[in-house]
């Protein structure tokens, strides 16, 4: 019930960006010419400000699992666009579209998040997907 | 791509979510005026003290008139305001509404390249500090005014900002003699049902937008509050700052009242993106 609802939510709030948010210059950081999308299990969200941040562990190339550090929106930010607590769980299966750090392995600013229900079904949506 | 069978009851939660959304985030309407449909009438009187006296009270949106492109920047043409009302101020760049920019001095004008061109690492924001006046004006987080007979509190929830405004007929000090303050030293007075601010006072290497347009410790803003009906704010702004522009010039920026909201805590903690800037 509580996935239905937050897939309503992102709905009627549209495609905003999970990573919206001023703080810093993106470009500080990231770079929007490296998009990396990756699909993998939550280990923990951190519910942080200036940044909240959404740990996820997945596969790499090699079939050996490495840790991601996700960089979102302020918390209050995600939390006026639905989010809430409870919207993504550790063990959450989830896909993460995002653009890499300039200057570190396995970090990115997620322009998008999408959770999979044990089905592998989408249940939950936030921002865009990359083309 | 949604499959129809999901689309179709989802679609009928949004319609439902709006009050849903509305009572998770415990909204405080007493006092709001209404319209027949139970929405906020925002051209409704603006609210008034029990003497008479405008009340600016309330949690506040900046209004972002130009396009935003990444991070909201402004983009394409500005809006234009108002004749006789100086061009709109933007978050990123508060020369934007200019033809020609800001009439920045020289060294001014190279520092902000050079601010631009290190990504504005050195930006307070990015390193949890306070963000001065203009930054905080346009943030796209909201911002609450609280006040009093002799006090205006202005809570930004953005970086958890306060300045503190003095309408207790004190003077404002002389240039240079209070300590040098991230938010300024301000003193304000009602000329009618507009209330004049100044504030001096202010650090030096001070950031006027996110792109670094400077100012230094000879800065003075001048803003003039008015709240035409309840739910709108205008704030109409003189920068002046001759160590850093040639002339003063002015800025606009207009709010909207969130009704029946309040800020979310924003304490800046955990900050692991500094490590990974470009340096």
């Amino acid at each position: 019930m509580k996935k239905i609802l937050m897939l309503g939510l992102s709905l009627m709030l549209g495609s905003l960006p999970p990573s919206l948010s001023a703080h810093h210059n993106f470009l500080a950081e990231f770079d929007p010419e490296q998009p990396v999308q990756v699909t993998g299990t939550v280990i923990r969200m951190a519910l942080t400000n200036p940044h909240a941040r959404l740990y996820v562990e997945a596969e790499d190339e090699n079939g050996e699992l490495v840790q991601w550090d996700f960089e979102l929106a302020s918390v209050s930010a995600l939390f006026r666009r639905g989010w809430r607590r409870d919207s993504l769980e550790p063990g959450d299966t989830v896909t993460v579209h995002a653009d890499r750090a300039r200057n570190a392995p396995n970090v990115a600013n997620a322009r998008f998040v999408s959770l999979l229900d044990q089905n592998g079904e989408e249940a939950f949506r936030f921002g865009s997907p990359q083309e | 791509m949604y499959k129809l069978s999901t689309v179709l009851p989802t679609i009928s939660f949004v319609l439902l979510l709006t009050s849903t959304a509305q009572a998770q985030w415990d909204l405080h309407m007493d006092g709001v005026p209404l319209l027949p449909d139970g929405s906020p009438d925002m051209n409704a009187p603006a609210p008034r003290k029990a003497d008479g006296t405008l009340d600016l009270s309330g949690t506040w949106n900046w209004i972002h008139y130009n396009p935003g492109g990444v991070q909201g920047r402004s983009v394409g043409e500005p809006v234009q305001p108002p004749p006789g009302v100086a061009p709109y101020a933007t978050f990123w760049d508060q020369g934007f509404g200019y033809e020609n920019g800001l009439p920045y001095q020289d060294w001014a004008r190279e520092e902000r390249e050079r601010r631009v061109a290190n990504f504005g690492i050195e930006n307070p924001d990015s390193h949890c500090l306070p963000l001065g006046h203009m930054q905080f004006h346009t943030h796209n987080q909201p911002r609450e005014i609280i006040q009093s007979e002799d006090r205006l509190i202005i809570l930004y929830e953005a970086s958890a900002g306060v300045r503190e405004i003095f309408l207790d007929g004190r003077s404002l000090p002389e240039q240079g003699t209070a300590l040098p303050y991230w938010y300024g030293y301000s003193v304000g007075h009602w000329e009618g049902d507009t209330l004049v601010v100044v504030s001096n006072n202010f650090r030096d290497n001070g950031w006027l937008d996110f792109y670094g347009s400077p100012t230094t410790d000879q800065l003075v803003i001048t803003e003039r509050f008015n709240r035409p009906t309840y739910g709108k704010l205008e704030i109409d702004i003189i920068i002046d700052d001759p160590g850093a522009y040639t002339e003063p010039f002015g800025l606009r920026v207009d709010q909207e009242i969130l009704a029946g909201e309040q800020l979310i805590e924003w304490v800046c903690e955990n900050e692991q993106s500094v490590q990974y800037f470009n340096q």
